[in-house]
């Protein structure tokens, strides 16, 4: 089921008077239950994309709207119980503990002074359970490595308990096997919670094989909405990246120098 | 953090405070004996007069205003440090106590050339005005600040910005005193040193019950603190409205500077340093635990340079000339620690 869609959706940025329009007329939809990756080039206009339709900024046109209901007129509060994000830059949160962290993604649900329930606590030993987070609840922050940092982050998503999370390239910083094992793992989590999950990335042989569904940048501002299969297809992967020197090699699934 | 850590943390600043206060009682100018004090303290009175005075008009309220001073400028400096996302902001080093002390010398010099400590009190009147003016300056300062942050986006800009504006402010002083009488600029002049002995008893209820609130609403907006600390965004994910957030913690932070500087004088680096005292100790940036051992912090860091400014023999030595003392070790330590100090990373 349908969970998130877009509609007309303009994104880009206002320069004083001036805007520009990175990407225009967008109707897409986020499915409950799946895991959709969203891939382009460099500058295309993936992280604005995301910003609108996570709520953090304004679109230049069009709306979004969750479960029916225009997010861009809900207030933060109301926007906090159905979106959560990951964005891409690295946070330094002080001195916090790793539990201390994934509990800030209660606040949504707690009340004015951010006391825990005994189900808030559950939640939270919940989602650093299934980020395999837990052994490392007591340890500060600055400890981390990147990729813990990362499912830190994820975890903290999750506590906040939310049918939708947004990912802005969660997988920037980490290496091969850390790459794969949170795009595997955010697969899993959207399969069995039964969230919508969107996330943007550069790996697009990951992205092909773990998620369910692709959003393709293409070069006239649009967005291909398909699954990985109709994309090979139709040898769209070609068609956007090809930069006259690579060549998408299907039985790769990723790119090739031409000879 | 560890439960142990936190508390050992509270119950150690907590006796320390007890300690230095009762240290503040009994060691002064004037030598008066623990017994006497005692006896005043109960109500038995003293066989020389002016000692009951002494500690009853001059002492006791010289403690209740460091307590509460210290706390308010320690509180104050946090929520400037979170809300900036700058751990050297501070309300003397952002310009705010000197915005809240070109107010002061604006109203007291409305008010006849009288300007400072002298003036305060006279009435109710005058010191309400005062108080206003002290508010309004710290304000304005905190606007332009929100606004520059806005605009510079780097925090040594920002920094900079609020050197910039205690200069600007120390002018525009110095030009006002130009035309004041020569008794208001004496004033200002002992005013500027800093002095925790200028709330008079009867001024208490209001100088307390306006820090004790504030400090209560500060208590209050532990909840989007914790969440700022993850930067604008995830905090605006987390339900926060970053904007009136914002607003509310500078509104705060001004009420608890200009009331300590429409009373105490500017005083320095004890906003910038007590957050980083109460961080270091407990080993969290979690607001909710770090505001209790701020405000102790804060209280004890003033009472100890109220000791040391009575401790001098040749009368009282300015509170400012100690802070910087205290202050600059401990931020040097900090800055030269910053890669090691885990709330940084």
């Amino acid at each position: 089921m349908a969970i998130l869609t877009t509609h007309d959706l303009s994104v880009g940025f206002k320069n004083g008077k001036a805007e520009t329009i990175l990407l225009s007329g967008l109707n897409l939809t986020l499915e409950q239950g799946t895991l959709t990756a969203l891939l382009g080039r460099n500058g295309a206009g993936k992280s604005t994309l995301l910003r609108a339709i996570g709520g953090s900024e304004r679109p230049l046109a069009g709306g979004v709207k969750i479960n029916g209901e225009d997010l861009h007129n809900m207030t933060f509060a109301q926007a906090a119980r159905l979106i959560a994000l990951v964005t891409t830059e690295r946070v330094s949160v002080g001195a916090l503990t790793v539990k201390e962290l994934v509990e800030l993604g209660r606040q949504p649900h707690t009340g004015f002074l951010g006391k825990l329930s005994a189900q808030d606590r559950e939640v939270v030993e919940r989602a650093m359970e299934s980020t395999g987070i837990k052994e490392m609840a007591g340890k500060m922050m600055s400890q981390l490595s990147d990729g813990e940092r990362q499912k830190v982050m994820i975890a903290r998503a999750l506590a906040q308990e939310t049918p939708v999370i947004i990912l802005d390239e969660p997988t920037a910083f980490l290496d091969v096997a850390n790459r794969i094992e949170t795009m595997q793992l955010l697969g899993e989590l959207a399969h069995a919670q039964g969230k919508a999950v969107l996330l943007s990335s550069h790996d697009i042989s990951q992205s092909l094989r773990l998620a369910d569904q692709l959003w393709l940048v293409t070069d006239d501002r649009h967005v291909i909405c398909d699954s990985p299969q109709d994309i090979l297809d139709n040898n769209d992967m070609d068609r956007i990246f090809n930069s006259g020197h690579i060549r998408f090699n299907p039985t790769l699934l990723d790119f090739d120098y031409k000879s | 953090m560890s439960n142990r850590r936190y508390v050992i943390s509270i119950v150690t600043l907590a006796l320390l405070l007890a300690v230095l206060a009762v240290m503040c009682l009994l060691i002064g100018s004037v030598d008066i004996n623990a017994g006497a004090v005692w006896d005043i303290i109960c109500g038995r009175g003293a066989a020389n007069k002016a000692w009951e005075i002494i500690v009853l008009q001059s002492r006791i309220p010289m403690i209740f205003t460091a307590i509460l001073a210290g706390a308010a400028l320690a509180v104050s400096g946090l929520l400037l440090q979170t809300t900036f996302n700058n751990p050297l902001a501070g309300p003397s080093i952002l310009g705010v106590s000197s915005g809240a002390g070109l107010g002061v010398a604006v109203v007291m010099l409305a008010y006849g050339g009288m300007i400072g400590s002298s003036a305060m009190g006279v009435n109710l009147g005058s010191y309400l005005a005062t108080l206003f003016g002290a508010v309004s300056g710290a304000a304005a300062v905190l606007i332009t600040l929100m606004a520059m942050a806005a605009i510079v986006k780097s925090n040594t800009m920002l920094l900079i910005v609020g050197i910039l504006i205690s200069y600007l402010t120390s002018s525009i002083v110095s030009l006002l005193n130009s035309i004041a009488s020569e008794e208001g600029v004496h004033s200002y002049v002992a005013w500027g040193f800093g002095t925790f002995s200028g709330v008079s008893m009867s001024q208490m209820p209001v100088f307390a019950s306006l820090i004790i609130l504030a400090l209560i609403a500060s208590v209050l907006m532990v909840k989007p603190l914790n969440a700022l600390l993850l930067g604008t965004r995830y905090a605006q994910n987390l339900g926060v409205n970053t904007g009136s957030a914002r607003n509310r913690l500078l509104l705060i932070t001004g009420i608890l500077t200009a009331v300590v500087t429409a009373f105490c004088g500017p005083i320095g680096f004890l906003g910038l340093v007590v957050p980083h005292i109460a961080r270091l100790a407990l080993g969290t940036s979690n607001h909710s635990r770090l505001i209790p051992a701020t405000i102790l912090a804060g209280a004890d860091i003033a009472l100890l340079c109220t000791l040391l400014s009575v401790s001098g023999s040749h009368g009282i030595i300015p509170i400012n000339a100690i802070t910087p003392i205290i202050g600059i070790p401990i931020i040097l330590y900090i800055i030269i620690n910053r890669r090691r100090i885990n709330y940084f990373n």
